[in-house]
């Protein structure tokens, strides 16, 4: 290196070099790390101390809902040191859902919660309340209304007012069908003269009564609501003329012979066989028996006469019906309702044993009794247990008729079936020689609760069942040369005016009325088993389950 | 003046108590190695003169070297030194024989090892031969090393050794002297061929030889004159076909130069009528410009200057300056005596005109591009040109967060080797960190000998445990790379003369390059923002600065 | 063709934008493929806090707060750690730009409740706010002491050669004629006073230096040659010590910006402690 940059070797190279330990390690580098230090410990301090000493107020992720806020200092009340949070702390006030765990419904949604699909049971401990209703989300907080979001990962229904499929009465294709010849129209402007009424609504209500909680209505029954006009004291309605069954006659001759007629009073009477108590009771005075031919001066409803006779007629056409004899009609019901013909199954078989309690002298009777008692038994089982599935299957008539029975024969007995209901056929209709069911339950809403008195207070009865066009018809603006009888194709085909999903969507969409799954869906189910999210009356787990009941 | 503490002259000389406990401290690590059997202690001057080699000195001055000399002697069949090694002992046999070959072969040998290597030599044992022998004159077969390109190295050891061949030395033969003198490596592996018993002899006792004994310095330098630059001469391009008595002649005849720093060796515009040879050290091209000296480029060992000169005859007169950089040594032969090679040698010229060609294009590019100009000169005062390995940091990039000197603190027990301060040229500092340069002045005036390469190739170390804090090398080095370290403690009162007790006692030390560990070194591992940078060459620095730059 | 590929590649040269660009890659690899299960799972339904896949990305997120952490362990120790400081800090920087991202899918992008939990959002935020705002500083502020002054100078070094330029100063000045003292006094005295910070620094490198030089055109038609030459020095001492005011005030914020990021980590350590302990006790 030369000279002169030896001389000027850098400015400040005279200047002596600090060298020294605080310049490798200066103060400020421990300085950074107490403060974090000193910034830690404090925060520390501070959430240990809120979280022994005070009511770990910091820590928490929120207050609790106003419901609960009683017991915010006690998390005890709800937290199990180290464990997710228990049902059982929950069923402690809420008992009602822990009388049987089962009524949670949890079966299906039992599997999702675990996030486990292998698994079908529950374990113990296994936490569902706080998933769908969470705590700590301050005073304000609706802990009751859960939201869509809980619902949705497994049903998806993004929206009430796009996904939501069309209620299952209306979506299944099942025809709007009472199995009843009805027009509503008809008996609307009835009413509306008998009572002077000018609403139609007014008119509506006339039948169609609500219950006490103004949630639902009663169902129609004929006493309350038809026997006024239909079959009452009033009104005297009497049968055709038939030809008089001769006693010890059979319908169907073992060589092929038929006879149609019906069974006289004296006869039943005279035979007292099961489920014929009714003989007793009817008055000799009723019928009219001219020349081989009998008429029934005054039918009731649900005429054992009649119905013993049709019942006689259908056993020729069916030889072996077997458990269809129990029915008063036919065996159609929603399939959720197949408990239904159990239960009535059952009272016949009741009333059939009253009838052969008292005699006890007839051999083949007691035996008779005996077995039907075991029949009954096991039907009244059936009902109580509810495990298995139910079905009408065994209460359906077999599609072949008897073999025996030549096709001319065979409408012959149509007929004559047809002649003997001739005033039931007024309003039901007979098939098989069986009067179909009247399928009465009229809920349109099964896995979902409606409302009523809620609604009615904003809109009116034919707002939402506009099915039928009354208004059009009848209302005031209609045209006059509108026949009061109207179209009885029109009437007719919307019988039960049950409102689709398409009423509810005018007013329950986004941004208006409240659209969530709640709003209509009970999760946890009703004891009045009004309303279930499952169809099954009183069942449990169902997959794979022993049963837990 | 030294960065950091100023020196003070501890007269080690002075100090002739305790001389054994010197001996010892400096001999203490040879005998770690399997093959010495055993080394004396510390000889007396009577028993030093009755050696050959120390007849010539009074006993006063044996006195004063015996410290740094030793009797060693050695199993058969161990390793003295190896190829590319760096030692700092001369050997004198007295008993057995010595072998020497080129483990590599002719012309690959690796002679300079990687610097993370870590392989100390060992020391070497010796033979006796006639001294008779001792005239007999052998060459040295050029080796190349890895980072210069085709420049011959003069080695320390003057034995011709064809590929394959052996060399014996017997007694009374003396060698390595040159090598541990200038801190060049070796080019050959030494090994006992028998048991032997050698007389070594450390660097300072070395340097007081040669300043002392006319007879000893005109020895080495005609041993270099007879054997190393003939080597040379014989290697070098331009007379690589002549026949070898002409050169034995021609190397008779030429004038050898020494120069200190900024002595111009050549002025321009003089008449030209030598042709130069570089030895050692750096010699600048320049060329007036305006009132000022333009840098044009440089030389380096093994170059030569003035062919252009010599070829041309219209060019009477020189057309640059040359002057020396730091101390070097240059080769001059007279243009009269080359002249007649070239009549007499045709094939010489031809080599001639290439160099000449290069000589004028090398000088000829930089003369027009003023910023490259100014970058040789920045590189030639810095010293980057002599740098194995320039600790330069990329301001760009550099946090000032120190944490390089940090590392070197905590890798040396608290006391860093630099401080992160130094020259800069445009976005790169270059520290003050030790270069290890090619041609390292630090180890001139070294009492001790603490301060010497590694033999981990070019790495240069000082020996805590041998440095007396003289702050010679701190003094001597160019780059303040060399601090004085306060050891807060004294000597002790056996130790020093009267005068200087009481005195601090200091300490030398200096980057290492960290090659006791066997990763990079810590300045620049630690650096988080990755712009601590080791450059080995000025073709690398100036890599580093174009790719710097653009960022 | 070469020389066109090799334009092309200079197009996005990312070298100026991030230091090491094969680390950005990771990061965007490993941000992308995060991003990529979270999208599945928002198919799926399943993108929700409570669930085990919320806790996955909890745990990750603690796991990389823990490493990059490490690194001003590593910092602390450099003889003793294993891989060169720049791989740590490059894995500091976008280990803890993953860190947000796995903070922000645990909680399911939704706001948080509860004292506690707004805490740890925050301080995660501000962390890695603060983080970026450093890289930027360490990118920025290099930048700017390397190209706009002439001189180096090491921070603890800087009081000491202020006061030897303030000395100097003091003593041409003493010496030299009335009017140059009357310039100093009056223009350069207080700047020589102190080392001091001045955040016009951040914006013009000198410092404004221009402006207040400018009497010093005006004075010197009233000195002689001599005196011309010690106003030179004296300007160029103030520029000098300019220039180590400019160094103290940049290098200063390269040091005091730590102070906004460290002290908040321990903090969000150990908030990221209390957390699992309470969410595992309760």
């Amino acid at each position: 290196m030369s000279q002169e940059n030896q001389a000027e070797k850098g400015r400040f190279s005279k200047v002596g070099l600090p060298v020294a330990k605080s310049y490798i390690y200066p103060a400020g580098r421990n300085r950074l790390l107490l403060f974090g230090l000193g910034g830690a410990l404090a925060a520390a301090a501070l959430f240990g101390a809120d979280a022994w000493l005070s009511r770990g107020e910091l820590i928490s992720n929120g207050p609790l809902s106003s419901a609960h806020a009683s017991f915010e200092d006690d998390c005890q009340a709800c937290h199990t040191s180290f464990e997710p949070v228990s049902d059982q702390k929950c069923l402690v006030c809420h008992e009602k859902y822990a009388s049987d765990p089962a009524l949670h419904s949890f079966d299906s949604h039992y599997v999702y919660r675990s996030n486990d699909l292998t698994r079908a049971y529950r374990r113990q401990g296994e936490t569902a309340c706080f998933d769908c209703h969470p705590e700590h989300g301050g005073r304000q907080a609706r802990i009751i209304s859960v939201g869509d979001s809980k619902c949705l990962p497994c049903h998806e229904f993004d929206a009430f007012d796009s996904a939501h499929p069309q209620f299952d009465f209306l979506a299944e294709g099942q025809s709007d069908d009472s199995k009843l010849s009805f027009t509503h129209i008809r008996h609307v402007q009835n009413v509306r003269r008998e009572k002077t009424l000018d609403d139609i609504e007014e008119a509506c209500l006339a039948c169609h009564q609500p219950l006490a909680d103004g949630k639902r209505f009663a169902p129609i029954d004929f006493e309350l609501h038809c026997q006024g006009c239909h079959l009452g004291p009033a009104q005297r309605v009497q049968s055709e003329q038939l030809d008089v069954l001769p006693p010890g006659r059979a319908l169907v001759t073992p060589q092929g012979g038929l006879n149609l007629g019906v069974e006289s009073l004296a006869t039943v009477r005279r035979r007292q066989g099961p489920g014929e108590q009714w003989a007793l009771q009817a008055s000799p005075a009723e019928f009219r028996e001219r020349g081989g031919t009998v008429v029934k001066l005054r039918l009731y409803h649900e005429d054992p006469w009649i119905l013993h006779n049709l019942r006689m007629l259908r056993r020729s056409l069916y030889p072996s019906a077997g458990l269809a004899d129990l029915l008063k009609a036919s065996a159609q019901v929603p399939s959720a309702q197949a408990d239904i013909l159990y239960r009535e199954a059952a009272a016949t078989l009741r009333e059939y044993l009253d009838g052969l309690r008292g005699r006890s002298d007839d051999r083949s009777a007691m035996r008779e009794l005996i077995d039907l008692d075991r029949l009954l038994s096991r039907t009244e089982e059936r009902i109580r247990r509810g495990n298995d599935p139910m079905d009408d299957a065994q209460f359906l008539l077999p599609d072949q008729i008897n073999p025996a029975l030549s096709n001319e024969q065979v409408e012959q007995i149509a007929e004559f079936a047809e002649q003997l209901t001739a005033a039931c056929r007024k309003c039901h209709i007979l098939d098989r020689a069986t009067i179909a069911r009247v399928q009465k339950d009229q809920r349109v809403l099964r896995r979902a609760e409606f409302n009523h008195r809620v609604h009615i207070l904003q809109r009116r009865c034919l707002d939402c069942h506009g099915g039928i066009p009354f208004y059009d018809l009848i209302g005031p603006l209609a045209a006059a040369d509108q026949s009061p009888e109207a179209d009885p194709q029109v009437d007719r085909s919307a019988i039960q005016n049950l409102p689709g999903i398409e009423e509810c969507r005018a007013c329950h969409q986004s941004g208006l009325v409240d659209d969530g799954c709640v709003t209509c869906h009970r999760f946890h189910p009703d004891e009045r088993d009004e309303s279930r999210l499952l169809l099954h009356s009183g069942q449990g787990f169902s997959v794979g389950q022993g049963g837990s009941r | 003046m030294a960065a950091g503490q100023p020196g003070r002259q501890i007269m080690a000389e002075k100090t002739l108590f305790r001389l054994s406990v010197q001996h010892q401290d400096r001999w203490s690590t040879f005998d770690a190695d399997s093959g010495i059997v055993s080394l004396s202690e510390k000889l007396s001057a009577e028993q030093l003169r009755r050696y050959e080699i120390f007849k010539d000195y009074r006993e006063p001055f044996l006195e004063r070297i015996s410290p740094d000399v030793t009797v060693a002697s050695w199993k058969k069949g161990s390793v003295l030194f190896e190829e590319g090694s760096y030692i700092d002992l001369a050997f004198f046999v007295l008993e057995g024989e010595v072998e020497l070959s080129l483990k590599a072969g002719q012309g690959q040998a690796e002679a300079s090892r990687p610097i993370l290597e870590t392989q100390p030599t060992k020391p070497v044992g010796w033979q006796e031969a006639d001294t008779a022998a001792a005239e007999k004159t052998v060459y040295f077969t050029k080796t190349q090393f890895q980072k210069s390109n085709q420049i011959a190295f003069l080695s320390s050891l003057d034995i011709d050794l064809p590929p394959g061949d052996v060399m014996r030395l017997g007694k009374g033969e003396f060698f390595g002297e040159i090598g541990a003198l200038n801190g060049w490596p070796q080019s050959v592996t030494a090994q006992t061929a028998s048991d032997c018993l050698l007389i070594q002899i450390r660097i300072p006792a070395l340097r007081r030889m040669k300043e002392k004994s006319e007879v000893f310095k005109d020895r080495i330098d005609s041993i270099y004159r007879k054997r190393s630059l003939f080597r040379q001469l014989k290697e070098s391009p331009l007379f690589s076909s002549c026949p070898d008595t002409f050169l034995v002649g021609l190397s008779k005849k030429v004038e050898l130069v020494s120069c200190r720093p900024d002595d111009v060796v050549v002025a321009e515009g003089t008449p030209a009528d030598s042709l130069y040879l570089v030895r050692s050290g750096f010699v600048k091209i320049s060329r007036r410009l305006g009132e000022g000296q333009q840098v044009l480029s440089y030389l380096s060992k093994g170059m030569s200057f003035g062919e252009p000169e010599l070829l041309f005859e219209e060019l009477e007169d020189w057309a640059c300056s040359y002057s020396s950089v730091g101390y070097s040594e240059l080769v001059k032969f007279s243009f009269s005596d080359l002249r007649r090679v070239v009549q007499a040698h045709p094939e010489v010229e031809s080599g001639l005109w290439e160099q000449a060609a290069a000589r004028i294009k090398q000088s000829g590019g930089s003369g027009r591009d003023l910023h490259k100009s100014e970058f040789i000169q920045f590189a030639l005062e810095k010293g980057l040109v002599e740098g194995n390995s320039v600790l330069v940091i990329d301001l760009n990039d550099c946090t000032r967060c120190d944490d390089c000197v940090r590392a070197c603190a905590d890798t040396h027990g608290g006391r860093p080797r630099f401080v992160r301060e130094g020259d800069r040229y445009a976005n790169l500092l270059i520290t003050k960190a030790c270069y290890h340069c090619q041609d390292p002045v630090c180890l001139i005036g070294c009492p001790t000998g603490a301060i010497r390469r590694a033999n981990v190739g070019e790495v240069v170390e000082i020996r805590d445990d041998i440095c007396i804090g003289c702050s010679n090398c701190a003094d001597n080095c160019p780059y303040d790379a060399i601090v004085m370290h306060d050891t807060r403690s004294r000597w002790g009162d056996d130790a020093v003369p009267k005068s200087l007790r009481g005195q601090e006692r200091l300490l030398a030390s200096k980057c290492d390059l960290c090659y006791t560990s066997a990763s990079d070194p810590a300045c620049v591992r630690n650096c988080p923002q990755g712009c601590a940078h080791r450059v080995g060459s000025i073709e690398e620095f100036r890599q580093l600065l174009d790719e710097r730059q653009r960022v | 063709m070469k020389a066109r590929f090799q334009t092309a590649s200079r197009a996005v040269d990312l070298h100026r934008w991030v230091q090491s660009p094969a680390w950005l890659k990771a990061f965007l690899a490993a941000a992308a493929l995060t991003m990529a299960v979270g999208l599945i799972q928002l198919w799926t339904s399943e993108f929700r806090s409570g669930n085990n896949w919320g806790v996955a990305y909890g745990i990750t997120a603690a796991v990389l707060l823990a490493s990059v952490s490490a690194y001003s362990i590593r910092r602390r120790s450099p003889g003793r750690g294993p891989a060169s400081a720049r791989h740590w800090l490059q894995f500091h920087i976008f280990g803890g730009g993953l860190f947000l991202l796995m903070v922000l899918m645990h909680t399911a992008f939704r706001l948080p409740h509860g004292v506690l939990a707004w805490s740890l959002w925050i301080l995660s935020l501000w962390l890695a706010v603060s983080g970026i705002l450093g890289t930027l500083i360490q990118r920025w502020i290099p930048r700017l002491l390397t190209s706009g002054l002439a001189t180096e100078a090491n921070y603890d070094r800087l009081p000491d050669l202020a006061k030897a330029v303030r000395e100097e100063a003091e003593s041409l000045a003493e010496a030299g004629s009335i009017a140059v003292r009357r310039y100093f006094q009056d223009n350069l005295q207080e700047g020589f006073a102190q080392l001091r910070t001045r955040p016009i620094f951040f914006v013009d490198i000198t410092g404004g230096a221009q402006a207040q030089l400018r009497q010093s055109s005006h004075i010197r038609g009233f000195l002689e040659a001599d005196e011309q030459k010690t106003l030179d020095r004296l300007i160029e001492l103030f520029q000098a010590k300019t220039e180590l005011d400019a160094h103290h005030t940049l290098q200063k914020a390269l040091r005091w910006w730590l102070y906004g990021h460290v002290p908040f980590a321990l903090v969000l350590i150990l908030l990221v402690v209390v957390h699992v302990l309470t969410v595992l006790y309760y």
